[in-house]
């Protein structure tokens, strides 16, 4: 290709990837029949290509692609990753009210409710719901679930 | 323009695929399952091309990632000009360059990949002693030659000869007229096959070299002739 001293002035590259007009085509087929330096210079670019082409690459795992599709950027479909993310902050302030109620608690004892197992003062604060979880069911019951639970260990029903 | 494609399943029935613009619609509407399977078709395609333009695949992942977040975000605003395949490739090139210039600018200078695919150490005698190795060896060659192009000359070459991109394709692509990918594309098979002269004359020096070497500590060259 750098080296040839055939005087038809056209790209070769152009005619091997049919991108030249149809007339410039077949002005340069009826040159090739006779010019080795043409020939040559189409050969040497297939192979080329050919070797390209099947440069190895690893596949792309299924899980990979699964993973990629699970970034929150996409996977905000409708709520959008700013809604998830208030959703996720909403359930960080309950736990945050979880662990003060908690630790104020410690020291006070309220018999009637540990006999009767009445929620302790503070889960009705903890169980207090945002705006964004009241509009996400599936927040709200995770935020209750860790309050239960929580509620249940603190009590010593565990 | 929102068709779909039948196919049949030799059971009478026929399967409806729908197409990619009817995937990209329904996406945009909010359909994460369409977006899932028009991201399929593609995948293994850009993650190809992203692995050999950046050279890694923990990079080729990440650049895969940040396409398909792109693309994403840019539902809404497709336009139905030019094709799916040509537009994630769009987006694909440009994260992949993004990638290359951060990383360019982190260490100072473009670095050589670690485990992207590999040239063959130029002194190693085991290359290249059969005809079937000589093919492995020439894509090893082309591979590392790849990488010594500038960023411009490597995507042109493999938008055309790893997505087999048509020219019109190609200069949507990369925002440019199609005249500047007649002539770059030109130019970068050019220097590619001059860099692939240069490694074989490079091998064959060194192969020489070696014996010269093996020679004059006298052990028999033979074996390299193996």
């Amino acid at each position: 290709m750098s080296d040839r001293t055939c005087p038809f002035s056209v790209d070769v590259g152009r005619y091997v990837d049919g991108e030249l007009p149809a007339a410039e085509a077949s002005a340069f087929e009826r040159h090739l029949g006779d010019c080795g330096a043409c020939q040559g210079d189409i050969q040497s670019l297939r192979t080329l290509a050919a070797s390209i082409s099947s440069i190895p690459t690893p596949p792309l795992l299924p899980m990979t692609l699964a993973r990629m599709l699970e970034d929150p950027r996409i996977r905000g479909f409708g709520r959008g990753a700013a809604g998830l993310a208030s959703g996720l902050v909403g359930l960080a302030a309950s736990l945050l009210l979880v662990g003060v109620a908690m630790f104020y608690g410690r020291g006070q004892q309220h018999p009637e409710r540990t006999v009767m197992n009445l929620p302790e003062p503070w889960e009705g604060a903890a169980i207090m719901l945002t705006a964004d979880e009241q509009a996400n069911p599936a927040d709200r019951g995770m935020a209750e679930w860790f309050v239960s639970d929580l509620s249940r260990a603190d009590r010593g029903l565990k | 323009m929102c068709s779909t494609k039948a196919a049949g399943d030799g059971g009478g029935k026929a399967l409806v695929q729908p197409t990619d613009l009817d995937l990209i619609r329904r996406a945009a509407g909010q359909d994460q399952q369409a977006f899932a399977v028009l991201v399929g078709r593609y995948a293994q395609s850009l993650y190809r091309l992203a692995y050999v333009m950046v050279g890694s695949a923990a990079d080729a992942e990440d650049v895969l990632q940040e396409t398909l977040v792109g693309a994403y975000r840019g539902l809404a605003n497709f336009e139905e000009r030019s094709s799916v395949k040509t537009w994630l490739s769009r987006i694909l090139v440009r994260q992949a360059a993004h990638l290359l210039r951060s990383r360019k600018t982190r260490r100072g200078r473009l670095t050589k990949s670690m485990d992207g695919p590999v040239a063959p150490p130029s002194d190693d005698p085991g290359m290249a002693s059969g005809p079937g190795d000589e093919a492995v060896r020439r894509k090893m060659d082309v591979a590392a030659a790849l990488k010594t192009l500038s960023p411009e000359h490597r995507e042109i070459i493999l938008l055309r000869e790893f997505q087999g991109l048509a020219y019109e394709e190609i200069a949507q692509v990369l925002d440019v007229p199609r005249g500047t990918v007649d002539s770059r594309l030109s130019r970068a098979r050019r220097e590619l096959q001059q860099r692939l002269k240069d490694y074989e004359t490079t091998d064959a020096a060194s192969l020489n070299g070696q014996r010269g070497r093996y020679k004059a500590a006298g052990v028999g060259g033979d074996a390299l002739e193996k």
